[in-house]
């Protein structure tokens, strides 16, 4: 107790002691470790997928048992590091989240030398980052109403949402501070080739925001809110994460919204892990196991809302989840990668693309 | 001396059969009387004899179930409170505690949006009427008891209603203010000739101040009055006895002739007293005030002969119980030089006027 | 007056009774505070003032604080107009109208702030029950604009505030005299004119503590203005989220509490200065209601005219009510039954979801299934987060009432400036963002090793609870007549007598509601539970976000209906107790 209850300059000296001791990423390998590895989830219907096709599995074959502990926001996670009081050992998050949590070296590194061979070149376009592995690929895209759309007639592409000649109704677009953003889709919207997207004209993108912001009944700052504007009626077409979407039809409820899969919007989210955390070893066994292609699709087929990260498991995946699957082949060629790099690219003040659209936008939406 | 606060004329009321019950009580149960412009009239009776409730009506905090109030000859029933114009004194004064004595009293005339010079000339009249110089911008909470009793009046009048009603105003006051502040109200009566309509369940202030009694029990009139009516001629024994102290004798009428009866109490035997429609062969109760009852000298042949077994002295008088018999009066004997007084357990005759006693039916 | 103590014995109790409270608030609020907000003023191991330069020049930052303000401002406003009603027939009605509106306006806790703006959406929106009923009659032919705009954030802040200030209103008008409306009235006062001369005055404590409470509470909302606002800026306290949660970027964050901080002292300054300042008020007390009374006397003094002209031309002047208008029920009351229902009703909604597992909004009677409450039940972490939530709420009620209790004894005799900056003290730990609190207190109960642990969120929760509930109990222990101590003193009461058998039975009923105060803060509380909750002690709010923001489960809908049924329940059994003993007692 005695020993705990010190300044915090002084945890912080030794955690910047500590942060040189294991510059090797591999000073862990040695180090006993209780058979537990504490996972940061929000809980829901995802984690019960992933118990049942992954965690269970790999607990029966090593006798490592997955905790789930709350998902900490970022700020817990430099709090916890800072005061060596890590209670988590992996969680999932993005791009974004790892470079700034990289830079102020939070982050444990990934050790690939500890997972199988070879991985490093089976993962997709940025999915082997220096802290984390990318697990899964979700995204964004058009939704509709399906009752104010019929199928066939519905809006296809991003130039159809602004079109409200065509496609009368208000509109339900997020605020860019949801990471998958509208700066994108109205880029695109305005003809910008959907390979020649980066880096984004932020001027152009305005004005095309500008021809649509009549028509939006709101900028949803989260998926839910997104959801709700379009089953409670107050939207009928926009754009709104696709995963809760796709789940839900998948358990025969119907939400009354339908998906265009044409020009969606994907991002890849990673495992990464906190400095300090307790079980590095049993993570990365927990890593090398579920990228196991076979594993990779058993998990991907039983949640079709998300894409693979492991190119050699498309072998394994189901035909018939192809349809509903970002990035399976057949949607691969209309597809946009978000580019996470272009979002965090500071400028010589320090600041970010991505703080500087949102201090634009905040401006520009209550004008 | 001139009327400080000139008051309207009129200000006669009349109540014809009001009635009111709660949940099926009956509070007010067909009271009928009529009050001159003018008049002190009292209320009196124990709680819950409706007394409250009637003069909650009049003010129009309660609407009865049927009858009328006419002030004037107009209709106050279903007319609001605020627009019947009735000054109220309430028991614990309800001063409104976040406003000065100059707003308190001038809040009647704010509200009837009184020219400015013109309330503080009404202001500065009620002031002087009450005698509350130099009080003006206290607030309630720095004011004596009696203090606020003269800001609540002072209050109710300064807009010269024709009509002001008190509930129990002297209850909270010490002994000493509550004989001052009687004399003041009957002075502000006077001089202002205002109708007053008093609540109490205090007999001295009744008797001091009304012209008029009205004596309530179970939500009706027994008998209304004037004071000296009231203590002398009461109509039944509630009223005998709630007015006043007195005695009552159970006995019996053995013989009655042109309005005056003989009555038969355990052994003795009264003559001349008047029988009051009383006939012969009825059980009565025989009344009379303690203070009509004298003793006479010892061993007398025509008074009564009894013991006196204790006595209770009072400044101006004495009470002495004596037993006569089975039974027990009290007589109130005046002290003063030259008067009989006998100590405990002396024998004792008594003797009183057969025409001070009343025959109430048992 | 003489007063029956010295002034030497009155600081001395006020010593000894604030130096608890205050120590506690200096170890586990300012402390870690002041490390934090600290933050400010480095960038990268540099001392400097650059963030507050950059802050204070940019548009989008001085608009947040511009429209946090006005939001905090007309919410106030807004609730006390609404709540009014609502104290005055809870402090004037029967005891079952009391408990239907206190069931009624405590309902938004119950469910987590997402889920009741969703709910907000969902009703105010274009296809919402409004705007259909509206249309089915006919009375508007294109739906209105009621929710994505400042109407529907205002409808969402008042409804979570309504208890808050109901609650404190309702204390200033329990002791009213009612004689004194009488006395107005036959004095010529219509009702409303002896309501506003007469009644509202008498109320003024209420109505301040009230008003501080909502308006300092309501800078810190979060969701509900991004949810159910339109197009505008951002409020502080999401930058302050977005800069610490998103960006790390702490000195920013911290920039901004600190600003935050400033700007509400600053402007509590100013109020105190013209609003409560030294009026001859005597003895210190009633001030409030002397200048409020005021205020409302000059309003009515302007209406002189309108009242000159309606007495000429009113046909009747002695026009007459029906004899049976006592027996109706009074504007008020449909008011505030009105006005109860409509705080219930998303509450509701959201109940009656529960049993209709179809995510659109048709409900369907063949829809009906108690699915989601048996996926609620047979969940560990569900029931466990709930059981930890009650505990939590409960320890910190009792905790936070004691400590506001305590503290309000020690502040009262004591002169007003010196009341006036303590209780400022006491107010700080809601105006502080509470994402910066909550991280704060995270670097605090590391270093002394209570990370994880229940105790930790009660701590947390506590700090929350205080400023509320100090202002609940101080407005109470103010109404207290100091006469009735010194006449227990006169009739030999020691200190300690005279506050069990007088102060204390006095304070027992607004103790009971600034507990209930503290239980709802903490029981709704999201900011802090987001840094504390463990694997071990996770509470019900931060369970309820993330089931919501993940994939909008619908047991959040029946938990929601769970915790309505189970307060209505308490509540109830606790009201039939209390007139069965009421009853016994004769």
């Amino acid at each position: 107790m005695l020993k705990r209850a010190m300044s915090r300059r002084a945890l912080l000296r030794e955690a910047v002691a500590t942060a040189a001791l294991v510059a090797a990423p591999t000073a862990w390998a040695q180090q006993k470790e209780e058979p537990e590895i504490l996972y940061g989830t929000t809980g829901g219907i995802v984690e019960e997928v992933q118990r049942k096709t992954i965690f269970d599995p790999f607990t029966a074959a090593t006798g490592i048992k997955v905790v789930s502990v709350p998902y900490p926001k970022l700020a817990k996670v430099e709090a916890m590091v800072s005061t060596d009081t890590v209670d988590l050992d992996f969680w999932e998050i993005g791009a974004t989240d790892i470079g700034i949590l990289g830079r102020r070296n939070l982050l444990e590194p990934i050790d690939y030398s500890a997972l199988r061979s070879g991985l490093k070149d089976d993962l997709i376009t940025n999915g082997a980052l220096q802290y984390g592995v990318g697990t899964i690929v979700w995204g964004a895209g058009i939704v509709y109403s399906a009752t104010e759309f019929k199928e066939g007639s519905h809006p296809r592409s991003w130039a159809d949402v602004w079109d409200v000649s065509k496609f009368p109704g208000p509109r339900a677009l997020p605020d860019p501070s949801y990471y998958v953003g509208p700066i994108e889709a109205a880029l695109v919207a305005d003809g910008v080739p959907v390979d020649k997207l980066y880096p984004l004209d932020v001027d152009r993108a305005f004005a095309s925001l500008d021809k649509i912001k009549p028509h939006v009944a709101k900028f949803w700052s989260t998926s839910p809110e997104g959801l709700n504007l379009m089953t409670s009626g107050n939207a009928v077409v926009g754009m709104n994460t696709l995963g809760r979407i796709i789940v839900m039809k998948q358990q025969g409820q119907d939400p009354g919204i339908n998906i265009e899969f044409n020009q969606a919007m994907a991002k890849i989210s990673y495992w990464g892990m906190p400095k300090k955390a307790p079980h590095p070893k049993n993570f990365h066994r927990l890593l090398d196991y579920y990228l196991e292609p076979k594993n990779h699709a058993a998990f991907l087929n039983a949640y079709p809302a998300y894409g693979l990260t492991v190119k050699s498991a498309q072998q394994y995946m189901d035909p018939k989840t192809a349809a509903s699957r970002i990035n399976s082949p057949e949607h691969l060629a209309s597809l946009i990668m978000i580019n996470d790099d272009w979002w965090m690219e500071q400028d010589s003040s320090g600041r970010s693309n991505f703080e500087k659209v949102n201090e634009r936008w905040a401006s520009w939406v209550s004008q | 001396m001139k009327s400080a606060v000139p008051a309207r004329q009129a200000g006669s009321l009349e109540l014809r059969s009001l009635r009111k019950s709660y949940g099926g009580v009956v509070a007010v149960d067909d009271v009928s009387l009529s009050v001159r412009a003018g008049e002190f009239l009292t209320l009196l009776g124990p709680s819950g004899s409706g007394k409250s409730t009637t003069l909650m009506m009049i003010a129009g905090f309660v609407q009865p179930e049927a009858g009328s109030i006419l002030l004037d000859n107009t209709d106050l029933v279903g007319i609001p409170t605020h627009k019947r114009s009735i000054g109220v004194v309430f028991q614990n004064y309800a001063l409104f505690p976040h406003m000065s004595v100059a707003q308190n009293i001038g809040f009647p005339l704010r509200m009837r949006d009184m020219e400015e010079a013109d309330t503080r000339d009404h202001i500065a009249r009620a002031t002087a009427l009450v005698r509350l110089h130099g009080l003006e911008e206290r607030y309630a909470r720095q004011l004596s008891g009696g203090q606020q009793q003269r800001v609540a009046l002072a209050r109710a009048l300064v807009f010269q209603p024709p009509l002001l009603l008190l509930d129990e105003p002297l209850g909270a006051l010490d002994r000493m203010l509550r004989e001052q502040m009687k004399h003041e109200l009957r002075r502000v009566h006077q001089e202002l000739g205002t109708t007053l309509i008093y609540v109490t369940h205090d007999q001295d202030e009744a008797l001091v101040l009304s012209d008029r009694i009205a004596i309530m029990k179970n939500g009706r009139v027994e008998q209304i009055a004037p004071p000296r009516e009231i203590y002398e001629r009461p109509v039944n024994q509630f009223v005998a006895g709630f007015m006043g102290e007195s005695n009552f004798l159970g006995g019996r009428v053995v013989g009655e002739h042109g309005g005056t009866a003989t009555v038969k109490i355990g052994e003795l035997l009264l003559q001349g007293v008047p029988s009051s429609g009383i006939r012969a062969d009825q059980d009565v109760e025989v009344f009379i005030r303690p203070e009509k009852i004298v003793f006479t000298a010892p061993g007398d042949e025509k008074g009564w002969a009894g013991t006196v077994k204790d006595l209770i002295y009072s400044g101006d008088s004495i009470r002495y119980v004596i037993s006569l018999g089975s039974a027990q009066v009290i007589v109130k004997q005046t002290v003063r030089q030259g008067v009989y007084l006998p100590a405990r357990g002396d024998a004792v005759s008594l003797s009183w006027d057969p025409l001070d006693i009343i025959l109430f039916p048992s | 007056m003489p007063k029956l103590r010295g002034p030497d014995t009155v600081n001395r109790a006020a010593v000894m009774l604030l130096t608890g409270p205050l120590l506690f608030l200096l170890c586990f609020f300012y402390v870690p505070l002041i490390q934090t907000l600290w933050m400010s003023f480095w960038i990268d191991g540099v001392f400097t003032f650059s963030n507050y330069e950059r802050a204070l020049s940019s548009a989008l930052y001085l608009n947040a604080f511009v429209w946090t303000f006005e939001l905090a401002l007309f919410t106030t406003i807004l609730s006390l107009v609404v709540g009014y009603p609502v104290a005055y027939v809870m402090a004037t009605g029967g005891s079952r109208l009391r408990l239907f509106i206190l069931i009624c306006i405590i309902m938004p806790f119950w469910t987590s702030a997402l889920v009741r703006t969703f709910a907000w959406v969902a009703i105010l929106g274009r296809e919402g029950i409004v705007n259909s009923s509206l249309m089915y009659l006919s009375i508007v032919s294109r739906p209105m604009s009621l929710v994505f705009n400042r109407i529907g954030v205002f409808i969402g802040t008042v409804h979570v505030m309504l208890p808050y200030m109901v609650l404190c209103l309702y204390s200033s008008m329990h002791g009213i005299d009612r004689s004194l409306v009488r006395a107005a009235e036959t004095l010529g006062a219509g009702r409303m004119r002896s309501f506003f001369l007469i009644y509202v005055p008498q109320t003024a404590p209420g109505i301040i503590s009230g008003s501080l409470l909502v308006f300092i509470v309501s800078l810190g909302f979060f969701v509900t203005p991004a949810v159910l606002g339109g197009n505008q800026s951002p409020s502080v306290v999401v930058l302050v989220e977005r800069h610490m949660g998103v960006m790390l970027n702490w000195p920013m964050a911290a920039t901004l509490s600190s600003l935050l901080l400033a700007a509400t002292l600053l402007l509590f300054a100013v109020f105190n200065r013209y609003v409560r300042a030294g009026h001859a008020a005597p003895e210190g007390q009633g001030g409030e209601a002397i200048r409020l009374y005021t205020l409302i006397a000059k309003l009515d003094q302007g209406w002189r005219p309108v009242r000159a002209l309606w007495r000429r031309f009113s046909p009747n002047p002695l026009r007459r009510r029906r004899r049976s208008a006592r027996s109706q029920p009074r504007l008020a009351t449909l008011m505030a039954a009105l006005i109860a229902t409509i705080t219930a009703f998303p509450i509701l909604l959201i109940v009656l979801m529960a049993f209709f597992p179809s995510p659109s909004s048709a409900i369907r009677l063949g829809n009906f299934s108690l699915r989601w409450f048996a996926l609620y039940f047979t969940r560990d972490e569900w029931i466990s987060s709930t059981l930890t939530s009650f505990q939590v709420a409960l320890v910190t009620a009792a905790l936070a009432s004691t400590i506001a209790l305590v503290t309000a004894l020690g502040l009262r005799r004591l002169p007003p400036a010196v009341r006036t900056t303590l209780v400022s003290i006491n107010l700080t730990p809601m105006i502080v963002p509470a994402v910066a609190y909550g991280v704060s207190a995270y670097f605090l109960f590391a270093q002394i090793g209570l990370i994880g642990t229940r105790i930790s969120l009660v701590l947390g929760h506590t700090i929350l609870a205080i400023p509320p509930t100090v202002l609940v109990m101080v407005a109470a222990v103010q109404s207290i007549d100091n006469r009735l101590e010194d006449a227990a003193a006169s009739l030999g009461a020691s200190p300690w007598r005279r506050l069990r058998h007088i102060i204390l039975p006095l304070l027992a009923p607004m103790t009971a509601a600034s507990a209930l105060i503290a239980f709802l803060t903490s029981f709704d509380d999201l900011a802090i539970a987001l840094f504390l909750t463990s694997s071990k002690a996770k509470t019900l709010p931060k369970q309820l976000y993330d089931s919501m923001l993940n994939d909008s489960d619908p047991r959040v809908f029946a938990a929601s209906a769970v915790l309505v049924g189970l307060t209505i329940a308490a509540l109830v059994i606790m009201h039939l107790l209390r007139s069965r003993s009421m009853s016994e007692r004769g």
